[in-house]
């Protein structure tokens, strides 16, 4: 009896199931394009009488392309360009497949007073995602550009943009007299608007953003005989202060995420170890005690870590130590050489140099895995550093004979080389965003 | 006629003319006569007792009287069996009438309970035949759109361009086409994923369109033209 009455809601319940319309089809994708993000970027319309020397749309355009992420479409397929929101005809849009589209306008309002207006639309759901204006001068219309950018990226992926942001970098070039000149530089994110900050005779290491994005922490000698010195260089006011003079040898300052404390490499005990020092107190710390050698440290975005590189065990590799001391632990096992290690800014990647047996590359360490991932060719790429939003990495590279800088996406997709100076360019720094 | 008058001479129609003055007063005297009959009834004294003059007129009246009572009792009977003779008839004829109608309908009814027998197997036939039919349809909608399942997917794929904005994450998203396979609705399913890769997935279904789906209309009515397409980022 139990068993027809359960046979019958069975059957009951097979006949609710086989409904006689298709059960939801459902499709898992979990492959994509990995062109990047289609974006129509119309150029600005100009009204005034003199037209600026800078180019929204073509800095805009350039900052997208740069991070891997966007696939800026070709302006000589838009069917119409239009300059203001009453303008639009989304379907045009559509035609081209642009998942997102740009407008604006500059106004001039006076001498070298440009009002800029700009609009990011989705193309498909018509709808404003960022809209903003700016009044400025023609010098600060790259910055708005690269504003324009940010905003883009923020809105198209979810992640804060880094275009408005800047580097900073070691030039080598030789006078007339055929002696070195070193100059620490500092440029928008895109290598323009270079700007000189220090330039000497003698070498200068290691520039390194303070996470304020305005001092610049770097190492530098007053002579042939000196020690190291390390200095600390407001790059708004040209202040500058001296932390540390050595003795002997220094390089690699890095701040600490709260901005209180450099890490370095010192040898001022006999042997090259990683040093903590107190910002604001002038205390130095020794975190490492090893007979190799410990250097090129880098903080964990939560403070709590460092990584550093040490041939403690033959060649070079990366170590990981608590930021109060203790013992080191190995992260990578892969390769020939590991070097020059710093934390993306999720703490879970390390960008660094590795040379597997094809010279320096750059690769990508996933913490997670231990597994390491090349983004460059080599073979004498070096210095990487992450953009604040980790979406890039920026490294030094040769180029007939020269030192160049390079851009890469984090994905290793997009490649550039950034075409700065005449001369060599060494160290490049990536600040945080500006605050 | 003057002419013919005048035939007759004075002394002549003179004795004519007597004449007929005798003859009119004979008659008027013969009219008094019969006008006035004057008869005198005749005062006939009261009878002290009657006295039956013919007894046997009377019994001969009597029984004429029976007799014709008796003759007219037996007609009213002689009627009376007519009548239920004739009323017997009736319903007998009436009761047969009936109940050949009513083995006429019975007969009828058979035949039509038959016929509709028959019409009934054969619209059941055809209706089992109609069911086969709708069931192949379906099949064969259904395997028209499975074989389209991977053409879907490749397409929404081609061009899903933020695959990273989902790096971690999952979103499905409700998808109506037409029958032509253009994409009429998006919407994302429940609170999955955030912003960024809403929209990313959005896209990449908005620029699909139209999607690969079954060209045959009458598929139409099986196909559910809603689909749920999840968007997971594979490494």
């Amino acid at each position: 009896m139990i068993k027809v009455f359960i046979a019958g809601v069975l059957t009951l319940l097979v006949g609710l199931f086989s409904a006689p319309t298709w059960a939801v089809l459902t499709i898992e994708i979990t492959q994509g394009q990995d062109t990047g993000i289609p974006i129509a970027v119309v150029p600005f319309r100009f009204q005034g009488q003199q037209r600026p020397n800078e180019d929204i749309r073509n800095i805009v355009s350039a900052d997208l392309y740069r991070s891997g992420r966007f696939l800026s479409l070709p302006p000589g397929d838009f069917l119409s360009r239009p300059s203001g929101p009453d303008q639009i005809r989304f379907k045009d849009w559509r035609l081209i497949k642009a998942e997102a589209l740009v407008i604006g306008r500059v106004s001039q309002l006076g001498n070298d007073r440009y009002e800029v207006n700009f609009y990011l639309y989705n193309v498909f759901k018509e709808k404003l995602l960022a809209g903003y204006r700016w009044t400025v001068g023609s010098s600060q219309l790259r910055q708005v550009a690269h504003q324009v950018s940010d905003y883009i990226y923020e809105a198209l992926t979810g992640t804060p943009g880094a275009f408005d942001t800047r580097i900073a970098y070691v030039t080598v070039e030789k006078d007339s007299s055929n002696t070195r000149q070193y100059q620490l530089m500092v440029a928008d994110s895109d290598g323009h608007n270079a700007q000189q900050i220090l330039r000497t005779n003698f070498p200068i290491l290691s520039p390194a953003w303070a996470p304020d994005g305005k001092r610049l922490a770097y190492v530098s000698f007053a002579s042939r005989t000196s020690g190291a010195m390390i200095w600390v260089q407001n790059v708004e006011t040209g202040e500058r202060r001296k932390l540390l003079q050595e003795k002997g040898t220094a390089s690699a300052p890095a701040w600490s995420p709260d901005g209180r404390r450099l890490a370095l490499r010192l040898s001022r005990d006999g042997n090259h170890d990683i040093y903590i020092f107190d910002v604001a107190a002038s205390r130095l710390t020794r975190l490492t005690k090893h007979p190799g050698i410990d250097t090129e440290p880098a903080w964990s975005p939560n403070g709590r870590h460092l990584v550093f590189t040490s041939d403690r065990s033959g060649r070079p590799h990366i170590f990981r130590i608590s930021a109060a001391g203790g013992p080191a632990q190995r992260l990578t096992k892969e390769g020939r050489e590991n070097a020059g290690a710093s934390y993306d800014p999720n703490g879970k990647h390390l960008v660094m140099v590795t040379n597997q047996g094809n010279g320096d590359q750059i690769g990508v360490f996933y913490t997670g895995n231990n597994e390491l991932k090349l983004l460059t060719d080599g073979p004498l790429d070096d210095s990487p550093t992450y953009s604040p939003n980790g979406a890039m990495i920026m490294y030094a590279t040769q180029r007939g004979n020269q030192g160049v800088l390079a851009a890469v996406s984090a994905d290793g997709r997009i490649k550039q080389i950034l075409r700065l100076h005449q001369g060599e360019v060494r160290e490049p720094a990536w600040s945080s965003r500006k605050q | 006629m003057n002419r013919a008058v005048r035939k007759f001479s004075r002394p002549v129609r003179a004795v004519i003319l007597a004449v007929l003055v005798h003859v009119a007063f004979g008659l008027l005297l013969g009219l008094s006569l019969s006008f006035k009959p004057q008869v005198i009834e005749p005062s006939v004294a009261k009878p002290v007792k009657a006295i039956v003059i013919d007894r046997s007129a009377i019994e001969q009246e009597e029984k004429h009287k029976a007799e014709a009572k008796k003759k007219h009792k037996a007609e009213a009977e002689k009627k009376r069996k007519a009548e239920a003779e004739k009323k017997r008839n009736t319903e007998a004829k009436k009761k047969h009438k009936a109940e050949a109608e009513k083995k006429r309908k019975k007969e009828a009814e058979k035949k039509r309970k038959a016929e509709a027998e028959k019409k009934r197997k054969a619209k059941a036939k055809k209706k089992r035949q109609a069911e086969e039919a709708r069931e192949q349809e379906k099949q064969a909608a259904y395997s028209a759109l499975g074989s389209l399942v991977g053409a879907i997917k490749r397409k929404i794929e081609g061009n899903w361009s933020n695959r990273l904005a989902c790096s971690g994450q999952e979103v499905t998203i409700s998808v109506k086409v037409n029958i032509s396979g253009e994409v009429t609705a998006v919407k994302v399913v429940g609170d999955s994923g955030d912003d960024t890769c809403r929209r990313s997935a959005e896209n990449a279904v908005y620029k699909a369109s139209p999607l690969p789906f079954p060209d045959n209309p009458r598929f139409l009515k099986w196909l559910d033209q809603e689909f749920q397409i999840i968007f997971k980022p594979g490494i």
